[in-house]
């Protein structure tokens, strides 16, 4: 009796030992979003500027474009992930015939959808069909199929083109990009109010949950995903809506995020609080330059356009510009080392296309007829110049900063220029309808190899009358020389000796005509906290915002603290 | 006294109250005759107020599509998706026919105040109707609450005007309720939400859980409410404290108040039924006032508390030029100052016997 109640004591005292080191060990290991183990959860503070999606995971839908989520960041998987080099993802390869009116794309066979089904060529052939279709609803990815036909040749989709186009690839292996959607999820959908509420794509995570109130969504790690060798390391994912700078640095310094923006100003501050949190640098892809409203005097007359890309300080911009330590020096036409087959170096420096002289600047003034009267320089019809320059501010000192170094080296040629802000939507209003002197723009879209966009947008067809909105570099520049090459680059290989001339020229009469100028490629710091995760580092390519962001996640490893 | 007499003394007192009942019914249909008014006034101007803001959504849907795609479409095919777009919001018609349609659809088509461009295709009166318990939810609470709390802390400093403690609750107050009220929520976030660790900085609940009925998403609710409804309740409540201690203070010199002490009445009753009620009067104004300034400036307490309000809708949609969406929100907060005033000024002659006889 004794033996069997000092049993009973040992049992229940071995229970409650047990029971302490289990909850001890539980409470080793941090949880977060309800059973989350941190260690196994990577967190993305992400940015939705102004569209707020988060019910909806609809890669269609134009206004609504869902980035925040992570759904077209992971889930959503590209054909091609273009950073540095094109990475073959949904597709392997593709290929012209000779003289560009046929494109061959094969697709990658054995991929699946997360919810286990295949995606097959149907659905490649399905979702060229369901754009074509649905193109009058001004859908994402769709224009580019207008009078394109094509067939299916086993793993391979043959794209008939209604002309030479020997860029019918780029729809494919762009920033964002054409990519399949599952048949059996949007057959009989409308592409601009279903919502794919389950977030069916290929990607290597499903939705476990999303949250339009709190603006998070999470994910958890699919064991069934179709390419296991980049099978991505965190088990579960979480993309939530960054909140104010002011209010996410605390978030920071308590480690509760792993990757996002932040402003530069408070870099500095958040290191110093958590060691752990590292600045990544990411040379946008989109360089920045000033236009010139070619219709308004005196900016109508190139050399007076050229004068003004003289007073420009690019360096001291850049410096302002950019996260202290990886400034970019201010190069052009590409970022990085100019491709010298499309680029005429000798053009670059006759014209002094990037160089910060006022001297010169001054000389070329009183040459074209603009004299410096009572110290201030008159046009051609006596009158002292102003002009306005517009631009925006984002929290980059970079995007305003330019505005005020041009005005006070203007001023000391006697030329005034007087910086305005202007809200957003403003900006993105007056610049495309020409209702401007001087605006500032990035100039987005150029490829290794392909320098068109610089070119493209100086064509005719743009210069619209002022308040009619264009597409193109909104200066309403007009050249016959620049449009007869522009037309000829255009359906020309831009692989080709031809185009490279042709490019090579088309620089020249740039730098010569000066219809825009360049100022400065710019860095931007995302924030890095590497107490869970390592593997990202400067030099990857990891814009968060794409569906670059698939590629990226392959690089986290656990950082086993 | 004759029973002739009685009886037309008694037919003239019938009479002068179906006079002041027909006064009253008068006075309440030339105020909600004004409050109609005033309500299409509002929106008229609101109407062609935002659409004199320069920029034009269409330029900021193409840029989120180049955002997107990453590339310029060509001319044609961005032409066809604004056409569309425009088209889909109403916007390809004349100012005065937009106007009219825009009047139509949102009197006579159960308040279809078209789709949104913050959360395309959902339809604007479903955002609106969606984000409004958080709005109304926390910071109309917040400000009954400050109200309530105001009211008798002011009353009471008031009461006890000469003494240090109440000299201290004034300095105070003034202190409070001259700071911004984004101070506060930020001081609030930094020492309570993230230095001590004593309540959730920010969301409007824990961000893993869904809105259902169990314990522990209302108590996450309830825990993510204190702090933005604190912010509000501090710089609101302080003013309520200043406005009705003053109110008190000019009460307190009335004669009729001699007049109760003099009739031996109690300190509580005299404050109670004499002071009180009668600062009270002013003081329900300016709650009805204050509720009208609150829904129109949460938006800073909602950004920085995460909160998916409409003050931040208003934010997002002025950001898109959403039209519909600013137009639904300025039209909510329009029709909730309007109908706040309307109840007040139709309960004044209730509270107050004086007003009821000047109506």
């Amino acid at each position: 009796m004794y033996l069997a109640k000092r049993g009973i004591v040992v049992f229940v005292l071995a229970l409650a030992l047990l029971s302490m080191l289990s909850l001890a060990l539980a409470q080793d290991e941090e949880l977060v979003f309800g059973d989350l183990p941190r260690s196994e959860t990577f967190i993305v503070a992400s940015q939705a500027p102004h569209n707020d999606v988060w019910d909806s995971f609809n890669y269609y839908q134009a206004p609504t474009y869902n980035n925040a989520t992570g759904y077209a960041n992971v889930i959503v998987e590209p054909a091609f992930i273009t950073s540095h080099d094109f990475h073959a993802w949904l597709a392997q390869g593709w290929a012209y015939n000779e003289d560009g009116t046929e494109m061959t794309l094969t697709i990658t066979e054995g991929a699946n959808w997360n919810d286990g089904m295949p995606l097959t060529m149907d659905d490649w052939l399905f979702t060229l069909q369901y754009n074509q279709e649905n193109a009058d609803k001004g859908i994402n990815w769709s224009s580019f199929l207008r009078d394109v036909t094509w067939s299916a040749e086993g793993s391979d989709i043959v794209f008939s083109l209604p002309e030479p186009n020997w860029r019918f690839h780029y729809n494919f292996t762009g920033i964002g990009t054409f990519t399949p959607v599952p048949r059996h999820v949007w057959e009989g959908q409308d592409p601009t109010t279903f919502k794919n509420p389950d977030a069916i794509h290929s990607g290597p995570y499903r939705l476990v949950s999303s949250n339009a109130d709190t603006r998070t969504t999470i994910w958890e790690r699919r064991d069934d995903y179709w390419d296991p060798d980049r099978m991505p390391a965190p088990k579960y994912m979480v993309w939530l809506k960054r909140p104010e700078a002011d209010v996410a640095v605390f978030e920071w310094e308590d480690g509760n995020f792993d990757l996002g923006r932040m402003p530069n100003s408070v870099m500095i501050r958040m290191m110093s609080a958590n060691p752990y949190i590292k600045p990544l640098v990411h040379q946008d892809p989109c360089p920045r330059g000033l236009i010139f409203n070619t219709t308004v005097p005196p900016l109508d007359d190139n050399l007076f356009r050229r004068a003004l890309g003289l007073l420009l300080n690019r360096q001291a911009v850049a410096n302002l510009a950019n996260v202290p330590g990886y400034v970019t020096p201010v190069l052009w036409p590409n970022l990085g080392s100019p491709d010298e087959n499309y680029y005429d170096a000798a053009a670059a420096e006759e014209f002094q296309v990037t160089a910060f002289d006022p001297d010169a600047a001054a000389a070329l003034l009183d040459e074209a007829g603009y004299p410096l009267v009572d110290g201030k320089r008159v046009d051609k019809d006596g009158e002292p110049i102003s002009l306005d320059a517009l631009y925006i501010d984002i929290g980059n000192p970079g995007w305003t900063v330019w505005a005020w170094l041009l005005s006070e080296q203007a001023q000391l040629v006697g030329i005034e220029i007087n910086p305005r802000l202007l809200d957003i939507p403003t900006f993105l209003t007056q610049g495309p309808n020409g209702e401007f002197d001087i605006i500032f723009r990035w100039f987005c879209g150029n490829l290794p190899g392909d320098p068109i966009a610089l070119f493209e947008g100086l064509h005719s067809d743009h210069a619209l009358p002022i308040g009619e909105r264009s597409g193109g570099v909104p200066g309403r520049y007009s050249s016959p020389e620049m449009d007869a090459l522009v037309d000829q680059l255009r359906i020309a290989n831009p692989a080709s000796e031809e185009a490279q001339e042709l490019f090579r020229q088309a620089y020249r009469l740039w730098a010569e005509e000066a219809p825009y100028v360049t100022l400065y490629g710019e860095n931007e710091g995302v924030v890095f906290n590497t107490e869970y995760w390592t593997g990202l580092a400067v030099g990857q390519a990891w814009v968060h915002w794409t569906p670059a962001a698939r590629q990226i996640i392959d690089f986290l490893e656990p950082a086993n603290r | 006294m004759t029973a002739n007499s009685d009886a037309t003394a008694g037919n003239s007192a019938a009479d002068g109250q179906a006079a002041g009942r027909r006064e009253v019914f008068q006075y309440a249909l030339r105020r909600f005759g004004v409050y109609l008014f005033t309500l299409w006034a509002a929106i008229t101007v609101a109407f062609f107020i935002f659409r004199l803001v320069p920029g034009d959504p269409m330029n900021i849907l193409l840029g989120n599509l180049t955002r997107a795609e990453g590339r310029q479409r060509d001319a044609a095919a961005e032409e066809a998706i604004i056409a569309r777009y425009r088209q889909i919001f109403g916007m390809d018609e004349p100012l005065p026919l937009q106007y009219v349609n825009y009047l139509r659809k949102a009197v006579l088509g159960g308040l279809d105040l078209g789709p949104s461009f913050v959360e395309y295709p959902a339809q604007t009166k479903d955002l609106v109707f969606r984000r409004m318990p958080w709005t109304l939810g926390i910071f109309t609470t917040s400000v009954l609450l400050a109200w309530l709390v105001g009211t008798g802390l002011g009353a009471l400093i008031g009461w006890l005007q000469r003494s240090r403690l109440s000299q201290l609750a004034v300095v105070i107050s003034t202190l409070l309720q001259i700071t911004p009220v984004y101070l506060v929520a930020l001081g609030l976030i930094i020492y309570i939400g993230y230095t001590w660790r004593i309540l959730p900085a920010g969301g409007p609940y824990a961000r893993h859980l869904q809105p259902e009925w169990t314990w522990e998403f209302i108590s996450s609710l309830l825990t993510h409410a204190i702090l933005p409804m604190l912010s509000n309740m501090i710089v609101i409540g302080a003013g309520f404290t200043l406005g009705m201690r003053a109110l008190m203070i000019s009460v307190l010199g009335e004669d009729y108040l001699t007049f109760a002490r003099a009739k031996g009445l109690s300190p509580f009753t005299v404050l109670k039924d004499y002071a009180f009620r009668n600062a009270l009067i002013p003081q329900v104004t300016a709650l009805a006032i204050i509720v009208g300034a609150t829904l129109n400036g949460t938006f800073i307490i909602e950004v920085l508390f995460q909160l998916p309000g409409l003050g931040t809708l208003f934010v997002q949609a002025m950001g898109l030029r959403d039209f519909n969406t600013m137009q639904a929100v300025v039209l909510f907060s329009i029709f909730a100052v309007l109908t706040l005033t309307l109840i007040v000024d139709l309960a004044l002659p209730l509270l107050d016997p004086r007003i009821r006889r000047t109506a």
